[in-house]
């Protein structure tokens, strides 16, 4: 296997590896304001509340009658609360957000909802787009000049626009919005799709095929959809790659991503904290871009020069 | 006669398209949870005020009635007026479409210039560095759009604090010069996504041209360095490369919509993600009608260049993807 398949299984190994070694969710701190904005690579103070809850500051002390906290604005003091155990001190790699949450175990929920998101809609944006491009390869006459038509006009709308009205009305849920790019990314596949059975439609073994009485069911899956594994491999990481980056997008204008942690929602908070809080942006706009390159690298060399043939 | 079946024929299957879309667009508005009458008094609609609304905007009629009279205002000319806003909805594009133009303009300017310049700096390399550089072209162009434009902010404003980073003028108004200062930021962030693109394109159409017998003459004839790239290299592979206008179309409004919100930009983007969040119909049935059309004329425009600049390929067009 080439270096993109290693880059990419190293990603989704920490997709889906990460988050159960940080935790299944960084907590936001109970006292945000001491933890607030941690520089990468800053030592910070942990403490785990009895009674549920979770303090981060640059220090904390133990007292008679609860946690005396350093921040930037001096020491300040939590009474009532006990920890369950002594205050550890960690180191934090990429720093925190402004509620206190380590950056690194937010960035490895982020890149579980990319990936997810970008393979629910890779598999729709394949389904719909094959079957769509075999009936339209199959078509002749008023029929195919329909589904022209309507691939025409859908690839004729911006898709950040389609997208728009779909994650709306999906309900910006992070399986809508997985649902949502499926549904918007589907017509160019339809159209490699389509050329190809076109191509093969002409060939003599499907010639052959339809003299022996094969109907368009059967011809479709018997003898064509095998022949277009080749073009649907090529075209699936486009989809996947452009699907990344339409997930992010539409999390960072918040039509999506409710709750969820996202990558572009991320980039979207951390645009308040500019320029101090430079970590907020960097990092998850670096592992956004990583990420859609890696996906975007599964595309064999062989594969692209046909993919350039055909275009 | 045949010449007027074809023209008729030509302008058919465009007009079906934007039929099609906007038939498809007020499907979709119309499935989006809550309407334009929960929004205009919100928050804390009184059920019966919230139902008056409807009636008023004509939101209670079976939908497919609904469909039909918005198409007939249409074709009278009336766009209809924004529930949002409460104006017409003409008014409303106008006062955005010079802001969205001037962005659309000003990046285009950006994408071609940069992107031709950079092509033919490289096209001048030995094969190994100018593999590498269109990789680095590859890599810089996978950088999501909106991200590119925060850094751009991050870097230029905040940093160095060259350029304001939102708006399209200063708190109490400004003359043109403030608002080529506030245009700056984002055409750079919409437009160098762009020339990477452009760049990578016509490199490619330039390699081609290069080997070609014809170069092979004019270099044995003694043209070489820059006049050799402008005359003989250049100007062959502009048919090919302008075929590629109509794909940096939709590539720009979509782009257009992300930039003009990271900037707070008055323009049609912004306005185009308030209308669809806030359930203006009017306004989003309008806009999506009018990013189409801006699409299908650009595909136009790009064919139509491709032959003019190349009078080999009569069906360029056709050759390209699209």
């Amino acid at each position: 296997m080439s270096r993109s398949w290693l880059c990419f299984g190293a990603l989704a190994s920490l997709a889906i590896l990460g988050p159960l070694l940080t935790g299944s969710a960084d907590p936001p701190s109970l006292a945000p304001g001491a933890a607030q904005l941690l520089p990468p690579g800053a030592r910070a103070d942990e403490a785990v509340l009895e009674g549920g809850g979770f303090v981060r500051a640059r220090e904390i002390i133990a007292t008679e009658g609860g946690l005396r906290l350093r921040s930037a604005q001096g020491w300040r003091e939590i009474r009532g609360v006990r920890a369950t155990s002594p205050v550890r001190s960690a180191r934090l790699w990429l720093g925190t957000d402004h509620q206190g949450r380590s950056l690194i175990a937010r960035l490895l929920h982020g890149a579980r909802t990319s990936l997810f998101v970008a393979s629910v809609a890779t598999v729709v944006a394949v389904a719909l787009g094959t079957g769509f491009g075999l009936a339209a390869a199959w078509a002749r006459g008023a029929l195919a000049a329909g589904l022209r038509i309507a691939v025409d006009g859908l690839l004729g709308l911006p898709r950040l626009l389609l997208l728009l009205m779909l994650g709306v009305t999906l309900r910006g849920s992070t399986s809508g919005v997985a649902l949502a790019i499926g549904l918007a990314s589907w017509m160019e596949v339809s159209r490699l799709v389509e050329a190809e059975a076109r191509g093969l439609r002409r060939r003599p073994f499907v010639s052959a095929a339809v003299a022996a009485g094969g109907g368009p069911v059967r011809m479709a899956w018997l003898h064509l959809a095998p022949n277009l594994t080749p073009i649907v491999s090529v075209a699936a990481p486009l989809v996947a790659t452009e699907a990344v980056l339409l997930e992010s997008t539409l999390s960072f204008l918040g039509v999506a991503g409710g709750g969820a942690d996202s990558w572009g929602r991320m980039v979207a908070d951390g645009q308040r904290f500019l320029p101090s809080g430079w970590w907020l942006i960097c990092f998850p706009g670096l592992l956004l871009s990583l990420t859609a390159l890696a996906v975007q690298d599964l595309v064999r060399p062989r594969q692209r020069a046909r993919l350039a043939r055909l275009d | 006669m045949r010449t007027i079946a074809g023209a008729a024929r030509r302008l058919l299957a465009p007009g079906l398209t934007l039929l099609w879309v906007f038939a498809l667009c007020f499907a979709l508005l119309h499935a989006m949870p809550g309407d334009p009458a929960d929004r205009i008094d919100a928050p804390g609609v009184p059920p019966d005020q919230a139902e008056r609304n409807r009636r008023a905007l004509g939101l209670d009629e079976p939908i497919p009635l609904q469909f039909v009279r918005t198409v007939a205002s249409y074709a009278r000319g009336d766009l209809g007026v924004s529930s949002a806003r409460r104006r017409p909805v003409a008014t409303v594009l106008a006062e955005a479409l010079p802001f969205t133009a001037g962005l659309g303009a000003a990046a285009l300017a950006l994408a071609y210039g940069a992107g031709i310049g950079l092509a033919m700096v490289l096209v001048r390399l030995t094969p190994r560095p100018r593999r590498t550089a269109d990789r680095a072209m590859l890599v810089a162009s996978a950088v999501p759009r909106f991200w590119l434009a925060v850094m751009i902010v991050l870097l230029l404003h905040g940093v160095m604090g060259w350029f304001p980073a939102s708006h399209a003028f200063s708190p109490g108004g400004g003359g043109p010069a403030d608002l080529l200062r506030h245009l700056a930021l984002p055409a750079i962030s919409l437009g160098l996504p762009a020339a990477f693109v452009v760049a990578r394109y016509w490199l490619a159409a330039m390699e081609r041209e290069l080997v070609s017998p014809h170069v092979r003459a004019a270099r044995a004839a003694g043209a070489s360095g820059g006049r050799l790239i402008v005359r003989h290299v250049l100007r062959p592979s502009a048919g090919t490369a302008a075929a590629l206008f109509g794909l940096d179309v939709p590539v720009l409004v979509s782009g257009a919509v992300v930039i003009e919100v990271v900037f707070a930009w008055p323009g049609l983007g912004r306005l185009t993600v308030e209308a669809v969040l806030g359930a203006d119909y009017p306004l989003a049935l309008a806009l999506a009608l009018l990013a189409a059309s801006a699409v299908l004329a650009g595909r136009g425009i790009g064919q139509g260049l491709a032959r003019a600049l190349d009078p080999r390929r009569a069906d360029a067009g056709e050759a390209v993807r699209e």
